[in-house]
């Protein structure tokens, strides 16, 4: 079959005079017949010739328009006939000019493409012999000299790999809605997709995926709030489909960031997270990506958002315990190393075209997204309580007058600890580490003079058996010892049975106190001391036996949860305002 | 004066100092009619010097009932030259009607070029925001296109030019020429030598060589 492609500025027509005069089957309009789409391409049939003129439109001769459209054409039958055609050029000068002007003059090595001019009696008489290439990877080296270029559409591998990235990730989770958005109907994908690297899109249904379906519905099910940052509107559709109906709110900022200056952007960001207050920020590298392209590392303005998100490791700034992940097409190592010293939280990687080595890997890296958010959900969620409650503890202590070594430690201890989670993954050992930190605000508030505020005139005794005893103030024994002597509770006197553990600063025996005598409560338990001094020995000494003696478990969430409930107990001993001083009963 | 309306900041800043070095003759600028304004009172008030108007396709509208097409329609209408780029664009094209849309990044990158020539000739070619310094290149094949479909299509490369036609081919010829500024004198004086059973294929050839000096002279 013979087909010629006109144009509207010629008068060829599909009608008989026209196809005998050319001497072919069928004459297509380019603009009429055949579009952009190149979808109405008949199947492929051995002798199928294309006569293609080198210009379509006069006024854009220099583009040559059509040969790319002939190079599209070849590609087309690459990608889905897997066997070659015969594609005649037909130019208004010679062969020479045309391949000093084309920017593809490597076309015509290729196997089963011809030029001649383009005129009525040369196309007639033109019998070309059989395209015998049988295999699309005969095709290989030909196209792999042709050096096609990156759209000027995009101005950098970062806006391809966003467009490839979306087309997989849609296709492959059948958001078909959000697809429609995406146009690879341009020669660089048309070469993308005969050299193997992209596949014509298939919708597949997550049905048929049963781990990474239940990957996604785990991720649902939490309850989280996750705020995209990202200058494609496409991204928000992609990740708002992934969170409909899901426990997570999902909202999205950046569609109009392109206009915006960097300082705006950031005030923008600013606000919605003050407003939205996401547990988890998915922030895109290159937000304003006609600006970034060009900029040094810290000028990008993902660098810049990031930094201000997450603050310096001395002045952390409101998002920590936050999660700040990016996303982003970069894959240098040395962007990531120093993303990460600016403390991001994690990364999320967009799949790219030249890495594509078939659907598994689209699988694997949608799984790896997907486990980075819940991930990322599951630290927010504790982080951010730890954060929230150190600030808290952090501003009781400036705004009392607790002494400056007591402050200045807890802030030591504070700065340790997030700086441990910051860069490291919540496992148990990090953990313990984290509530040996924790526990030791304990010694330093046992030292602080003054901390239980009992009368002059008394003294604490404990009395036998357990410490369970001691709870009830009720029941505790109280005596007058001499004047002065009961103003620090390192100089409480004890009963002959408790002294070992008393005689001189003993943190239970202190701790005690406080909690029966500075807060008011008639059970220690209440507080959960006894536990929180359990597994403190636990960590540091080995000892199960008391854990198991109390029904505890050492694990990841029961160590999260007594890091917690330290941090409260910490809290309600050092804020003034929750003391509930219990004057001790004479006996 | 050359008038462009961007939007976005970044590329502003990124291009502000070629406008500043021709402030004379361009200026980033905004279209900040109000919704009760009317279109034409607001364009001859604001831009009633405009040579041409160079628009982000995504422009935001303060007024919602304005849109670009409206826009680019009154100003081809009044004879101002009209060009949209975007970043989304990607081949740049100038149809039959004078819309020229241009990649955004290419139209920055020869915008230079393009007021230099604007101040020198005090003409606006648009060509010149889609090619750069290959403008004219981009009209020498447009001609040689237009020359070629015109006579070397439907003629038999090898027969004759009828020489009763041949007066005609060759004025035709010149005309085209001229219409695109290029200098025919030396394929002239080559023809009139073989004026006589001058085949297409060597009338083509002819053509071709002179056309071919005329790049070698851009």
């Amino acid at each position: 079959m013979r087909i010629l492609i006109s144009t509207r500025e010629s008068n060829i027509r599909d009608n008989s005079t026209d196809r005998n005069a050319w001497g072919v089957d069928s004459i297509r309009v380019w603009g009429t017949d055949i579009t952009d789409s190149l979808d109405a391409l008949p199947v492929y049939e051995p002798g199928l010739t294309f006569f293609v003129p080198t210009v379509l439109e006069r006024d854009n001769a220099l583009l040559y328009d059509g040969a790319l459209l002939a190079l599209r054409i070849l590609f087309r039958y690459i990608c889905n006939f897997r066997k070659g055609i015969n594609i005649v050029l037909l130019g208004t000068e010679h062969l020479e000019s045309f391949l000093c002007h084309f920017i593809y003059p490597n076309t015509i090595k290729i196997p089963g493409i011809y030029y001649c001019l383009n005129n009525q009696k040369i196309v007639s008489s033109t019998i070309l012999p059989l395209n015998k290439i049988s295999e699309r990877y005969q095709y290989a080296p030909y196209l792999s000299q042709l050096g096609i270029k990156l759209p000027s559409s995009f101005k950098s591998t970062h806006s391809l790999t966003n467009d490839w990235c979306l087309y997989k990730w849609n296709s492959f989770m059948g958001f078909s809605k959000a697809f429609d958005d995406i146009n690879l109907n341009s020669l660089y994908f048309d070469y993308l997709k005969a050299i193997e690297k992209i596949k014509d899109v298939k919708y597949r249904k997550l049905e048929n995926n049963k781990e990474l379906k239940n990957e996604i519905l785990t991720l649902r099910e939490m309850t989280s709030r996750i705020l995209l940052i990202d200058d494609n509107v496409r991204w928000h559709k992609f990740f708002r489909e992934i969170f409909s109906k899901s426990n997570v709110e999902f909202d999205s900022i950046g569609e109009n960031f392109k206009k915006l200056d960097i300082d705006v952007i950031k005030y923008e960001i600013a606000e919605r997270i003050d407003t939205f207050n996401p547990d988890v920020i998915l922030l895109d590298f290159r937000l304003i990506e006609d600006r970034d392209a060009d900029c040094r590392f810290d000028y990008i303005s993902g660098t810049q958002i990031l930094s201000m998100l997450k603050g310096t490791f001395y002045n952390p700034g409101k998002s920590y315990g936050r999660q700040v992940l990016i996303f982003s097409a970069t894959s240098r190592i040395e962007n990531i190393l120093r993303l990460k010293a600016l403390n991001a939280d994690g990364f999320i990687l967009k799949e790219k075209a030249s890495f594509y080595s078939g659907k598994d890997d689209t699988k694997a890296i949608i799984s790896n997204m997907v486990k980075t958010l819940s991930e990322s959900i599951v630290r927010a969620g504790f982080l951010k309580k730890l954060n929230a409650k150190f600030d808290n503890i952090l501003c009781i202590t400036d705004s009392y007058n607790y002494p400056i070594d007591f402050v200045e430690s807890i802030k030591h201890t504070v700065d340790s600890i997030r700086l441990t989670s910051q860069n490291n993954k919540l496992n148990e050992s990090v953990l313990q580490l984290i509530y040996l930190d924790i526990f030791k605000i304990f010694e330093s508030i046992k030292n602080i003079s003054g901390i239980i505020l009992f009368p002059n005139d008394f003294a604490l005794s404990v009395k036998a058996s357990t410490f369970l005893q001691i709870c009830s103030h009720g029941k505790s024994s109280i005596y007058q010892k001499s004047p002065d002597d009961w103003n620090c509770i390192h100089k409480f006197s004890l009963s002959p049975i408790h002294h070992k553990y008393c005689k001189e600063k003993n943190l239970n025996f202190a701790i005690c106190a406080i909690i029966l005598f500075r807060l008011g409560y008639t059970q220690i338990d209440d507080t959960h001391w006894n536990d929180i001094r359990i597994i403190r020995n636990t960590i540091a000494h080995g000892d199960n036996g008391q854990l198991a003696k109390r029904n505890l478990i050492l694990n990841i969430d029961s160590l999260k949860s007594y890091i917690l409930i330290m941090l409260d107990l910490i809290d309600m001993i050092l804020d003034p305002t929750k003391i509930n001083e219990i004057k001790p009963i004479l006996s | 004066m050359i008038y462009i309306f961007e939007d976005r900041d970044s590329r502003k800043a990124q291009n502000q100092d070629v406008v500043k070095e021709h402030s004379d003759v361009i200026c980033f600028a905004k279209f900040d009619i109000d919704t009760d304004q009317d279109l034409n009172d607001f364009i001859v008030e604001n831009f009633c010097d405009a040579d041409c108007l160079i628009f982000h396709k995504s422009y935001t509208f303060k007024d919602k009932n304005v849109n670009l097409s409206q826009i680019q329609s009154y100003m081809l209408r009044s004879g101002v030259k009209f060009c949209v780029y975007s970043g989304g664009i990607e081949h740049g094209s100038i149809s039959q009607d004078g819309i020229t849309l241009v990649n955004a990044n290419v139209m920055y990158e020869n915008l230079a070029h393009f007021i230099n020539y604007y101040k020198d000739s005090n003409e606006v070619i648009l060509e010149i925001l889609l090619w750069g310094e290959r403008y004219r290149l981009s009209q020498l094949i447009s001609m040689q296109y237009e020359l070629f479909n015109q006579y070397f299509m439907s003629n038999d490369l090898e027969a004759i030019i009828p020489s009763e036609d041949l007066d005609e081919i060759l004025d035709d010829t010149f005309s085209k020429f001229e219409e695109y500024e290029f200098d025919a004198s030396p394929i002239l004086d080559k023809l009139k030598d073989r004026m006589y059973s001058l085949t297409w294929n060597e009338f083509f050839n002819m053509l071709s060589t002179g056309i071919h000096k005329i790049e070698l002279t851009l």
